[in-house]
């Protein structure tokens, strides 16, 4: 028996790009950037993915992006929907003010006020938050626990947030360059998401399969073999060949090189065109799942892949390029990985 | 859904097991704990190797779900996966970290203290020492065990590590949830789970 079909009814992203799907994938395909110097803290050189609209006074950033995305809505969201609300460190600049707050708490309570949807579910699983999320509300749906799932991922740019990752080593000099040759690290950004889903449809797209797993090898390194990073990819795709793969690739060494290994194993024969946001974007942590599947949907519809903003000198074996490309079908395999060693997958299709 | 496996630590380092009914410490400190209990015939094979390098809480966490492991008699674990629910979060390793960087002058930030911060690090630790590979993921919902139950069996079938860390206390249990077992009592954490199961013995 094959699982029920979950549509995507509906998506929404909001971005210093664009406050919608289509600006967003416009602004992709033309190859612009978003770096620039935060104002809202130090951030000591560092550029970051920053929406200067996000700037302002009285209540929490993380408070004004969720408000922008359900600004953002062309959709009604039904009555009774569930809500799953993907983050990381959550509405981290109120303990930032000296708020001694649960962070992820609050954001829950952000969105369910926000949203106006009562009973949500908080997904956390570091990076990979989003398409947790996402997989999961497909299951309850496919399940009958719900009729209608909104499915929201959203982190900001912080103090808190830069300095550790930069204790890290994690972060570029300059800014990211996914599956670039010369790549130095990673460039943190922030937006928002959401994806209304529903066993009823039909909507502009659907989501076929998810898999997520765990390296069990290091708590901030992948497994650079992509050995468990492959097998979810394998169990999403379920045989079926994409036409791109929307790549975690947050420029950083171990993670790039961790996922052209994993999709070496699974296409052996040639890997499907490979993109990362994250080079016009920056990594918008737990929003990053969601804003792939909604930007991936939009690019499977219209069988364009955008140019991978900062590459000059591809990994060898990495199917990326700095032209737009043209898409074979329209199902996309979109990959996070987190801290811990986690490891999504998630294949979409465009009706 | 079936419980296989639980195991509760107290807030006086008291560690209690639900199916072979073993008490365990208090201990000198953690260190001793991982000693003595590792000892215990027919514990699963855990990689310790990184035992310091987390806090108090990731110590906890794995000791806690080294015995939930135990107490179920199986030794293998490749296939489970590995979730947190509600308890406390990691409020107190935010404000750690925070405070560290702020009485540090907002000069450097500290790497171990920051990767703390995200809520699924303990659940991670415990998988890698116990080599556990299936999912791992934290999940806030309403403190109802019934909407716990429905994310764990819709979210990935087969063995779950569920645990619960609070500052005082550490729950985890394991179930399997494609067999079949007794209905649970709803309870609003799974140390009141814990407890009522106790009861019911």
């Amino acid at each position: 028996m094959t699982d029920p079909s979950v549509h995507i009814l509906a998506a929404a992203a909001v971005t210093p790009l664009g406050s919608t799907v289509r600006e967003n994938c416009d602004a992709l395909l033309d190859g612009r950037t978003c770096f620039a110097l935060p104002r809202h803290f130090d951030s000591r050189g560092r550029l970051l993915g920053v929406d200067p609209e996000l700037d302002g006074k009285g209540s929490s950033r993380m408070e004004r992006l969720l408000d922008k995305l359900a600004r953002s809505l062309d959709f009604t969201v039904p009555a009774g929907t569930r809500l799953f609300a993907a983050t990381t460190v959550g509405a981290i600049d109120l303990l930032e003010q000296g708020n001694e707050v649960d962070t992820v708490q609050e954001f829950l309570h952000l969105a369910e006020r926000i949203f106006n949807l009562s009973g949500g579910t908080l997904v956390s699983a570091a990076c990979a938050s989003g398409q947790t999320a996402a997989a999961l509300a497909m299951r309850e749906l496919r399940h009958g626990l719900c009729r209608h799932a909104l499915v929201i991922g959203a982190d900001i740019t912080s103090e808190f947030v830069t300095t550790g990752f930069g204790a890290l080593g994690a972060l570029s000099h300059t800014v990211s360059r996914p599956y670039d040759q010369n790549r130095d690290g990673l460039s943190l950004g922030e937006g928002a998401a959401a994806l209304l889903l529903s066993c009823e449809g039909p909507g502009p797209g659907r989501l076929i399969a998810a898999a997520e797993n765990c390296d069990a090898a290091h708590i901030t390194s992948p497994d650079l073999s992509g050995g468990q990073l492959a097998a979810v990819c394998r169990k999403a795709l379920d045989n079926a060949h994409p036409g791109a793969v929307i790549g975690h690739g947050t420029g950083t060494i171990y993670n790039d090189q961790a996922e052209i290994a994993a999709l070496q194993t699974v296409f052996p024969d040639g890997m499907p065109p490979l993109f990362s946001l994250k080079g016009n974007l920056g990594h918008t942590l737990g929003a990053t799942g969601v804003l792939q599947l909604a930007l991936g949907l939009e690019f499977a519809s219209r069988r364009l892949l955008p140019p991978q903003a900062g590459l000059v000198s591809p990994i060898p074996g990495a199917n990326v390029s700095n032209r737009p490309r043209t898409l074979d079908t329209g199902r996309i395999l979109s990959l996070n990985v987190g801290f811990g060693g986690l490891n999504s997958a998630v294949a979409v299709e465009a009706s | 859904m079936k419980i296989t496996g639980a195991a509760l630590m107290s807030a006086e380092h008291l560690f209690r097991t639900f199916r072979r009914k073993g008490h365990f410490g208090p201990f000198a400190d953690l260190g001793t704990g991982r000693r003595e209990l590792t000892a215990l015939p027919g514990m699963p094979v855990c990689d310790f190797g990184d035992f310091g390098r987390g806090g108090m809480t990731v110590r906890k966490m794995i000791l806690t779900m080294l015995l939930a492991a135990w107490d179920s008699g199986d030794t293998h674990f490749e296939d489970a996966g590995v979730s947190g629910w509600n308890g406390s979060g990691c409020t107190a390793e935010n404000l750690n970290y925070w405070r560290d960087y702020i009485s540090n002058g907002r000069e450097a930030g500290r790497g171990g203290l920051f990767v703390a911060t995200l809520p699924t690090i303990p659940c991670c630790e415990a998988a890698i020492a116990l080599q556990c590979r299936g999912p791992v993921a934290y999940f806030r919902t309403r403190p109802s065990l019934a909407a716990l139950q429905e994310i764990l069996t819709t979210f990935s079938p087969g063995r779950f590590f569920c645990s619960e860390v609070t500052a005082e206390t550490v729950c985890v249990f394991l179930a399997d949830t494609r067999a079949q077992g007794c209905p649970l009592p709803e309870t609003d954490t799974l140390a009141a789970l814990f407890d009522r199961l106790e009861e019911r013995k």
